[in-house]
């Protein structure tokens, strides 16, 4: 009876059409910038940076992430749309999932840029759970105020933002080599290459054989199984069109980190 | 004998199946992550905890004669920390319970923050300034936790209500969770200038 009256009550025209716009103004009007369609570490809504700068902070960003799993994250916008500074960086990094999932490796620098002279910058980095030990507020807030707003007084935006990427990754480095996790994942990493190496001489030989008796079919079936060996989110994260990196790994966020203002 | 076995490996199968079509291991994953949640509130509450005995001994250090404005937050803090939940049986009261002891807490530690305006030496040492960050940080996790919190429970409450997981929610006696409330002016962080 029950499930019939909402049946009915679905099939209601004119709730129907409610629930459409209902739905069509939350998804138009949800307040964080999205992410590209293809996604990178440097994402320039404010425009301070130059093109060739952007590619040279996104290939050593990249790098890092591809060699500590570490996803480090720029973010300028032209406005904080009401939010707190602090809550922005937040809900970029938990809505865009930067870090791997599990691991919470994620960090955003988020720079609010000062446009005039009555204006207010702001910068704030936020890491991710799994880097709050590597990145304590107090850590955040030295770098924001101490590496990033002395050349943003200076209105000179690229550098300050590439002092506040180093410093960051200099100070991740180390914590995430410690973390059992990632030994983990080069025995694993090391295991499924030497097995595939194993089935390449095994199938080798037996396509040898079989050129010798000559006859018979290699069927390649066997080959499914190192590629079954990791779980497939480890390999997931290499295919493409996910950005060079890899894609974010849909990583989380508690509110901790620091900033400041000039 | 092997009939008999198959049957019973059908009936289980069955049962499974219907059990997990209903919904009910979905009850119990949602109820989970109420739990989960429920524990990074009590952790992010302990650790402003944690910090106060910190920054009670600081402010000490320069403003000795501010004993009635210290002793307010041991207390607050004593009170706070005396009451915890049992994330498995959390209810509307005694969520409220916890909510308003954790708010004497934040009201107190808003007053003793004020202080500093009186201590020029106090707001510049760098020990105190330090302890402002953390704190800040520890009241923006609070927010967080509290907020992920409610969105566990909402997603929880929603699925034990509708139709007809309300059915097996009534018969394993799975009740609804409580949420966070912001009140008024008493939840503000503490604010922090710079």
């Amino acid at each position: 009876m029950k499930s019939l009256l909402v049946i009915n009550s679905l099939f209601n025209m004119k709730k129907f059409i409610l629930t459409c716009l209902f739905l069509f103004f939350s998804l138009a009007s949800t307040a964080i910038v999205q992410k590209t369609s293809v996604e990178r570490l440097v994402n320039d809504f404010a425009g301070v940076l130059s093109e060739r700068q952007v590619a040279a902070l996104e290939d050593s960003l990249v790098r890092y992430a591809l060699r500590t799993s570490t996803q480090v994250t720029v973010v300028t916008v032209r406005d904080l749309e009401g939010y707190d500074v602090s809550s922005y960086a937040y809900e970029i990094g938990e809505k865009w999932g930067v870090g791997q999932s599990g691991k919470n490796n994620g960090v955003v620098i988020l720079v609010k840029p000062k446009f005039s002279a009555n204006d207010r910058g702001r910068a704030f980095i936020a890491p991710g759970y799994g880097l709050e030990g590597a990145l304590p507020d107090v850590v955040c807030t030295h770098i924001v105020n101490d590496e990033m707003i002395p050349y943003f007084l200076q209105n000179n935006y690229a550098n300050g933002i590439i002092a506040g990427a180093i410093a960051v990754m200099k100070a991740c480095e180390g914590e995430y080599y410690a973390s059992s996790n990632d030994e983990d994942d080069f025995f694993r990493t090391t295991i499924s290459v030497l097995l595939i190496i194993a089935i390449f001489i095994v199938l080798s030989r037996m396509v040898k054989g079989d050129n010798h008796k000559g006859g018979g079919h290699v069927t390649f079936g066997g080959l499914g199984g190192p590629f079954v060996w990791g779980s497939s989110s480890d390999w997931g994260s290499f295919s493409g069109g996910r950005g060079s990196f890899g894609g974010f790994g849909g990583g989380h966020f508690g509110g901790g980190g620091g900033g400041g203002s000039w | 004998m092997v009939m008999k076995n198959i049957k019973t490996l059908i009936l289980c199968a069955l049962t499974t199946i219907m059990l997990s079509s209903c919904g009910y291991n979905t009850m119990v994953e949602k109820q989970e992550g109420v739990e989960a949640a429920w524990a990074q509130v009590e952790n992010v509450y302990q650790r402003r905890a944690d910090l106060i005995p910190n920054l009670v001994a600081t402010v000490k250090g320069y403003a000795a004669h501010e004993s009635e404005t210290l002793t307010a937050v041991v207390e607050a803090r004593a009170k706070a920390t005396g009451v915890t939940i049992d994330a498995s049986n959390i209810n509307e009261a005694s969520l409220q319970k916890f909510q308003q002891a954790q708010d004497g807490l934040s009201s107190a530690l808003s007053r003793l923050l004020m202080v500093q305006e009186n201590y020029p030496d106090l707001k510049a040492s760098e020990q105190f300034r330090d302890l402002q960050v953390q704190l800040e940080g520890t009241e923006n996790r609070i927010t967080v936790e509290r907020q992920k919190f409610n969105d566990a429970a909402r997603d929880y409450n929603t699925y034990i209500r509708k139709f007809p997981n309300n059915l097996i929610a009534g018969f394993f006696s799975f009740t609804s969770k409580p949420y966070f409330t912001a009140k008024a002016g008493a939840e503000e962080a503490p604010t922090v200038q710079f």
